[in-house]
């Protein structure tokens, strides 16, 4: 029996902006265990990020507004509602960089340029113990190493644009794991790297996820970097869960129309065959959508999906999918 | 090799100094591009790629003279037949070939400029070639928007109407509105998301069918230079490690450094990550090891790697039963490749 760690029940929000009102997230359902890994795939403004963001609180409040649902932490068999609780409280604040940990896209823009790798990651491991500087200097360093970081006790000083993008992610993944997060979410953890860089780090937030037994979230927008690195994958579309799986199931025998479409167009070094690429383009956030929110691009669209939404249904072997013609 | 190349290069060295200040430590040249030399023919896509600090962007830059190489030649053969050497000339002298050889840019938010309308952008290119006839600017900026798969009704709006694929059409409409004959497409697909990254790719093909074009196509996405390109070569700071036909170079690659890349690669089918293969990070180009400037991260150098620059060799291979021209820079290729066990990525 897997212990629950994180549940969305049925969450659906909304940005309020001047430009309109954007549906980002609707009737989401995911459960995360302790110590699996879960991939979530999608394109730009699908909602794959502020999924992320959510249970941190770290999203502009009330700009954003969750409309329905709730997202459960459990801790210590105590579970509540992090929706419920103040944005920055010390209930969130005991979770959020502690418990539950992010490695975001771009690190140069989410690393400080003013203060040295070691000041960053010495304010964030005193603010989540009791050690004193001198103590937190050493518990750096052991996790930079961790991160594989090569000369970890000289690049403590370094400030960060003085190293390579491959190094600042490391030090970025340094500063996730440093205070044994029971959560990891990487959002686009790779994508502004090269690819040799990017097999290292990947292998990298394997090894450290394996080692530290934490759950992990991997965002992506591609399928390929998620197919070794996880074991369940939920594709998200506009807002909405379209396919949830084990990472055989989805790649293997994907059942969604998106799903397919998406792996269809993705190019691979094995095959010459003519990518198929989904036609059109995503709609716009502050469209109104009706009915399914792929219909517009589906190729097996009907009647009834342009005017109802798809339930969420169960087939064999846990795998869901949101779509009237599986 | 029959048919004449389109574009040559030369021995192509663009070197930067870096000159020593209140505030820098270093003094000396980097070497972003050293003597690299590819021929481009008629009707080919030809991919560069590598990681990021290893010169194509500035191979791109330097052949459409963006920026002035510090040496060597960039032959071009023209539609009038004369070949002309892109390199010595200035400017001025330049500008009648502008409109047969074009860019298209990798990031389409920053490319296209937010106080021109569509029509304006693509109109510019075919004013600035002499073109003044309205009517007749405006019936190839209407049919280019529409080979793009846009509509004509798109060329009032302003370039922030628009997504990052859109935009990116837009892009590739400006850079053939003038029928260019060789296009520079530097990481044009690098910043869209796979479902429209699939979409433009298949653009790109269309029309290079359509127009006759030849392709520069600089990545570091080897998938997609799989998928797009005919003949592709691989740089390793500066310099160019192996060039093949596409296929040839995927099935068997005859350099380590390309066989790592492909090592690097994730891929939907493999459930491995293979990241024992490369090791550390590009070197500083402003003081490149010695030699080979690969051998650092090598899993097959020697000795003499560390001693001697190895150069790009000619050999004969055969694909598909067919004759084929190739080229790498290893010392030990024969010994390394020669007799190839088959690898674990041709078995799909």
């Amino acid at each position: 029996m897997r212990n629950k760690l994180l549940e969305y029940k049925n969450v659906a929000a909304r940005f309020h902006t001047i430009e309109g009102t954007t549906s980002t997230l609707n009737d989401i359902d995911l459960t995360i265990y302790e110590g699996m890994s879960l991939g979530i795939v999608g394109e730009s403004g699908c909602g794959k990020s502020v999924t992320a963001r959510m249970p941190i609180r770290l999203l502009p409040e009330p700009t954003f507004k969750v409309t329905h649902g709730e997202v459960i932490y459990h801790r210590d068999g105590k579970p509540f509602d992090v929706l419920k609780a103040k944005q920055n409280g010390t209930q969130i604040n005991s979770i959020r960089g502690k418990e539950i940990s992010m490695i975001f896209q771009e690190p140069m823009s989410s690393l400080s340029p003013i203060h040295t790798v070691g000041s960053q990651m010495r304010e964030l491991i005193m603010q989540h113990s009791d050690m004193d500087k001198k103590q937190a200097k050493a518990h750096a360093i052991e996790v930079l190493e961790k991160a594989r970081v090569p000369r970890a006790s000289d690049v403590y000083d370094d400030y960060t644009f003085q190293l390579s993008g491959g190094m600042r992610q490391r030090v970025m993944i340094a500063m996730a794991i440093s205070c044994n997060p029971r959560l990891l979410f990487a959002d686009e953890p790779t994508t502004a790297l090269d690819v040799t860089i990017q097999a290292q780090i990947l292998g990298l937030i394997k090894d450290v996820q394996r080692e530290q037994n934490m759950a992990l979230v991997l965002i992506t927008h591609d399928l390929a970097v998620v197919a070794n690195m996880v074991d369940e994958i939920a594709v998200f579309y506009l807002g909405y869960i379209v396919e949830h799986g084990t990472t055989d199931d989805i790649l293997k025998n994907p059942k969604h129309p998106y799903t397919k479409a998406l792996i269809d167009s993705i190019p691979t070094l094995h095959s010459t065959e003519a990518l198929k690429p989904i036609k059109g383009s995503i709609p716009d956030p502050y469209a109104k959508i009706t009915g399914c929110p792929f219909s517009a691009r589906c190729e097996k669209v009907t009647t009834r999906c342009r005017v109802e939404v798809p339930p969420f249904v169960s087939h064999e072997n846990g795998h869901k999918v949101r779509c009237f013609e599986a | 090799m029959v048919a004449t190349p389109l574009v040559e290069v030369e021995a192509l060295k663009m070197h930067f100094s870096m000159k020593s200040g209140a505030f820098s430590r270093r003094k000396g040249v980097i070497k972003a591009v050293d003597d690299l030399s590819f021929k481009i023919l008629p009707n080919e896509t030809f991919g560069l790629v590598g990681e990021s600090g290893c010169g194509k962007t500035t191979v791109g830059r330097a052949i459409l003279k963006a920026i002035q190489p510090t040496s060597g030649k960039v032959i071009y053969h023209s539609k009038d037949g004369d070949s002309v050497d892109f390199v010595p000339m200035s400017n001025k002298q330049i500008r009648p070939y502008r409109q047969e050889v074009q860019m298209i840019f990798q990031d389409p938010y920053s490319s296209l400029s937010p106080r021109m309308t569509v029509q304006e952008i693509l109109e510019e290119p075919l004013i600035l070639a002499g073109v003044t006839d309205k009517d007749y600017l405006y019936e190839q900026a209407s049919e280019m928007i529409q080979q793009v798969g846009l509509r004509s009704s798109h060329l009032m709006r302003y370039p922030h109407a628009f997504s990052g694929g859109q935009r990116q059409r837009i892009g590739i409409a400006r850079a053939l509105i003038t029928r260019p004959r060789f296009i520079v497409a530097d990481e044009a697909v690098s910043a869209l998301d796979v479902s429209v990254q699939a979409q433009v790719l298949e653009i790109l093909i269309d029309l290079k069918n359509k127009f006759d074009l030849s392709f520069l196509f600089i990545s570091h996405d080897l998938s997609v230079v799989n998928y797009i390109c005919d003949r592709v070569g691989v740089m390793y700071l500066g310099r160019m490690v192996e060039v093949a036909p596409t296929q040839a170079l995927f099935t068997k690659p005859l350099h380590p450094y390309t066989e790592a890349l492909m090592h690097a690669i994730p891929d939907i089918n493999e459930r491995q990550i293979r990241n024992d293969i490369l090791a550390g990070e590009i070197p500083d180009a402003a003081n490149p090891p010695t030699g080979c400037a690969f051998h650092t991260r090598c899993q097959y150098a020697k000795d003499l790697c560390k001693s001697k620059t190895p150069e790009l060799q000619n050999f004969a291979d055969t694909l598909n039963g067919k004759e084929i021209f190739r080229q790498s820079a290893c010392h030990f290729v024969e010994e390394i490749f020669h007799h190839p066990k088959e690898r674990k990525f041709n078995e799909m």
